[in-house]
């Protein structure tokens, strides 16, 4: 495993925990909506596979921390990744929100068909943020907004691109 | 071995397919129909890998396999026809770079091969339906699979693609045995992996390529048979407990892993 090959696995890897984690996590979602495996109890499903989903999880995070500490200035100035990192705190507030609120009276609505509104909302709230997360993840990979190139002072304070190493560069407006 | 060297004779085809709708309207938009296709694999693959899972007594096991199956059969259906629809759509778009890659053309066997497994064996063999058909299906599926993996363990630089779907096998293998074999598996495991490293790290010189490559090649192959034989072992423990048959078990395996070399091979398309 020569560092040849190493970046390569690393974000191989990354990209398939991604698919055990978001994967599982979809159909953890959609059971919350009421949308798939409607006949097992939500409890059932979170004691079964949340195990898989942290597994997955933790990959994640080892080989995204890995990835971030090979171009750890790239990433600070990239809008995508400060994009990415704010829906992963967003999807952890969510969970926060599910877990302090609704999961305290999950015996009334664990094995109902269809859950009530909050739950189903909190389910469609964790699928929507991971969805972004995911996106985001990729978007990092396309230079568009690169600081150095000519763009809008918006994106140049966003990405505190003055103080990266190829600086703010603001688009010009013609003159009328 | 890529799709260039298979049809020489497309070159002028596959040269022209950007210029064709909807390929240049993709190609401007690229980016937001490449997640479609990510998002796409992993709710096939994820929903797909449930039922596998649990056919391998792992996730829902307080629940009879197919209800799982019924559970979550129609979010197969829809991450397989996405999948395959946004596939085709970005590779009309970056045909050419397509055209030359083993990475792809692994990847292009095996999107085949896991939609024969996904489509046409995982709910028979899920549902305890497994007529001769499905055998042949079955069939199918697990030859393109094994030629997807030879096309990526041939393929030069993309071949350590396939350290994806060796740890994703290891991995699956770990979730699925108990109790303290569990941890005799898990610590071969971990002693192989530093093995390699040690090897490729510090045994051997950055530019004694040869001798690396023979490292990782000797070192993989103890890794595969050391998962393979806990596999084994965990299946005959599942039958005995009157569990899925080791039919039932393979496609379980490989319907995962067919994905996971997709996605791999996927993936290396960028690196080589």
């Amino acid at each position: 495993m020569g560092s040849l090959n190493f970046w390569g696995l690393l974000e191989g890897t990354h990209l398939i925990s991604l698919m055990l984690f978001a994967g599982v996590m979809l159909v953890i979602d959609l059971r919350l909506m009421g949308v798939a495996l409607k006949t097992i109890p939500n409890s059932v499903i979170t004691r079964r596979l949340l195990p898989l989903v942290l597994g997955g999880f933790a990959i994640m995070v080892i080989t995204g921390v890995a990835l971030f500490f090979a171009k750890p200035l790239v990433y600070y100035h990239n809008i995508w990744f400060r994009l990415k990192i704010g829906f992963l705190v967003l999807a952890g507030l969510n969970i926060l929100w599910f877990h302090l609120v609704l999961h305290r009276h999950q015996d009334q609505w664990d094995a109902q068909e269809r859950p009530p509104t909050a739950v189903r909302l909190s389910g469609l709230a964790s699928l929507t943020v991971w969805l972004l997360v995911i996106i985001m993840g990729r978007f990092i990979a396309y230079n568009w907004y690169e600081c150095g190139k000519p763009q809008t002072a918006f994106i140049n304070q966003v990405q505190a691109c003055a103080t990266s190493e190829q600086g703010a560069v603001a688009i010009e407006v013609a003159q009328p | 071995m890529t799709l260039s060297d298979l049809f020489p004779t497309l070159q002028p085809f596959v040269a022209h397919l950007v210029e064709v709708w909807p390929a240049y309207d993709i190609k401007a938009n690229f980016a937001i129909w490449e997640v479609f296709h990510i998002v796409s694999v992993l709710t096939l693959g994820g929903a797909s890998a449930l039922v596998s899972l649990r056919i391998l007594g792992v996730g829902l096991v307080e629940r009879p396999i197919e209800e799982t199956y019924r559970g979550v059969s129609r979010l197969i259906a829809i991450g397989l026809v996405a999948t395959t629809i946004s596939g085709l759509l970005i590779g009309m778009a970056n045909a050419e770079r397509l055209y030359d890659s083993a990475a792809f053309l692994a990847k292009f066997i095996a999107l085949i091969g896991g939609i024969v497994l996904s489509f046409k064996v995982l709910g028979p063999v899920a549902l305890n339906e497994t007529r001769s058909a499905t055998r042949l299906w079955a069939g199918l599926g697990l030859g393109l699979w094994a030629l997807s993996v030879l096309v990526l363990a041939t393929g030069g630089l993309v071949t350590p693609g396939l350290l994806h779907v060796l740890s994703a096998g290891s991995l699956i293998v770990l979730v699925a045995v108990q109790g303290r074999a569990r941890w005799l598996y898990g610590a071969g495991c971990l002693a192989i992996l530093a093995a390699m490293s040690v090897a490729t790290n510090l045994l051997f010189k950055p530019e004694d390529m040869a001798s690396i490559d023979m490292a990782n090649i000797v070192l993989s192959g103890v890794w595969f048979v050391w998962v393979l034989g806990f596999a084994v072992v965990r299946g005959r423990a599942i039958m005995k407990d009157g569990g899925p048959s080791t039919f039932a078990q393979t496609i379980a395996y490989s319907q995962i892993l067919v994905w996971v070399t997709a996605a791999a091979g996927g993936r290396w398309i960028a690196f080589a």
